[in-house]
């Protein structure tokens, strides 16, 4: 099980996906690509093509948050068993990892070239024409991806907890003077 | 001059700001733990961008082209150039698609013609925020404290969503639309230097002072270093309004300057 403070070298298949992607999976209830047990990267890649083939050269995170409402159903209709991006996720989202066993893991903000370095390969790209590759659905295979893991089955949060912290500290040094 | 201004997004877009790199050392030395380890990153992937003239960040963002342009240059040719240094950029993969330019065109009574870039993605765009003082809810009256009480609002309210540690534009006064294009135009300033008016200046070290105590930290993770700079500007303004516009920028900061 994953938990928060957790820190991965990810090596596997990851699926981005995020704003149009994420709503037409929900909507539709059909992936072209099988995400059974997939992890879902919140991200729209800097592209060009050399050779007939594609090549991701920039791959930082997108804000999650935007994708907030999708969570529980592309785990329910999908089976997907977790999310990396930035900025974490809300609390239906901590709810459905809870009840599905999932996690959230954040990834460097801005990593472009940091997290395009751990692609080896591009294997297959789908909704491209439709959404353009900066939305599209990029199946890619990684070695040693950097994240740490921020939300997790259990409900912890670290997110939450640098908020909560956040505000307080707000409180104390704006009453203070 | 496409060529001038291919060349000049090709660096602004791979390239971070000596003046940033200084303030993300500082940072480095300060943090520990994940906070630590993050800045690290950051500066890895400078590394990597710089050395591979290739996007620091997949978010190209809007090209702000802020042009002091002599007369016998037009605003027209200026937009063709830069659009033919763009279609190459895209193509090389330098931009994302996506990108788009505004411009912000000032006469000069000079001979030069002089660009200066700006590269500002949407993630820290989302984390602008203007206020109106006096500020009920935040108790923030038309005062410095009440200033610095909306900007670190703005902060908590951004988190870790905009990227930190960046830096701020904060404009004080204009109209709302004044508010936001100021704010924005601050952040071209040289992160080292200090404010000619005393006033601003001290404002602008408070900022950053109170800003890292709330401890949202890099990429809101927790840590000491939520903000690297903030950049104050002062503007003329109707007695019943009273806005302060703060600007996010993020830790990706592309900033660039020609003089042709």
């Amino acid at each position: 099980m994953k938990k928060v403070g957790d820190q991965i070298l990810y090596s596997g298949i990851l699926v981005t996906a995020r704003d149009k992607v994420c709503a037409r999976l929900v909507a539709t209830k059909r992936s072209p690509f099988p995400l059974e047990g997939a992890i879902v990267y919140h991200a729209g890649p800097v592209v060009t093509k050399k050779g007939g083939r594609w090549k991701i050269e920039a791959l930082g995170p997108t804000t999650s948050l935007r994708m907030e409402a999708y969570t529980h159903d592309l785990m329910n209709l999908f089976g997907i068993q977790g999310f990396i991006g930035k900025g974490g996720l809300g609390e239906r989202s901590s709810k459905a990892f809870k009840q599905y066993g999932g996690f959230y893991a954040s990834a460097l903000g801005g990593g472009g070239q940091l997290l395009a370095d751990s692609v080896i390969q591009v294997i297959d790209c789908f909704f491209l024409e439709e959404f353009g590759p900066a939305d599209a659905m990029w199946v890619v295979l990684v070695k040693d991806f950097p994240m740490i893991v921020t939300m997790d089955e259990e409900g912890n949060s670290l997110h939450n907890r640098v908020e909560k912290n956040s505000k307080e500290n707000f409180r104390k040094i704006a009453d203070n003077r | 001059m496409n060529e001038k201004i291919y060349l000049l997004i090709k660096k602004t877009t791979s390239k971070l700001p000596q003046d940033l790199l200084d303030l993300l050392q500082v940072a480095l030395n300060r943090e520990s733990g994940v906070a630590r380890d993050t800045i690290s990153q950051i500066l890895k992937n400078s590394d990597l961008a710089s050395a591979r003239h290739l996007p620091l960040c997949q978010d190209t963002g809007v090209l702000h082209f802020y042009v002091k342009r002599p007369l016998h240059y037009t605003e027209a040719y200026i937009k063709k150039e830069s659009a033919t240094a763009m279609k190459r950029a895209f193509k090389e993969g330098l931009l994302r698609v996506g990108s788009y330019p505004e411009f912000h065109f000032e006469e000069s009574a000079g001979k030069k013609l002089e660009i200066q870039l700006l590269m500002k993605g949407g993630g820290s765009e989302n984390m602008s925020f203007q206020y109106s003082l006096p500020d009920t809810e935040l108790t923030a009256l038309r005062d410095d404290d009440g200033i610095i009480k909306v900007v670190l609002d703005a902060l908590v309210k951004a988190q870790g969503f905009g990227c930190p540690p960046g830096i701020i534009g904060i404009c004080i006064g204009g109209d709302r639309a004044m508010g936001h294009a100021l704010s924005k135009k601050v952040l071209l300033r040289n992160l080292s230097d200090i404010n000619q008016d005393a006033r601003l200046a001290t404002l602008e070290k408070k900022i950053v002072k109170m800003a890292n105590q709330l401890g949202i930290g890099p990429m809101g993770l927790g840590g000491k270093t939520t903000l690297l700079a903030a950049k104050c500007i002062a503007y003329q303004t109707l007695p019943a309004s009273f806005f302060v516009t703060i600007s996010y920028m993020c830790h990706a900061y592309r900033k660039g300057r020609i003089v042709i």
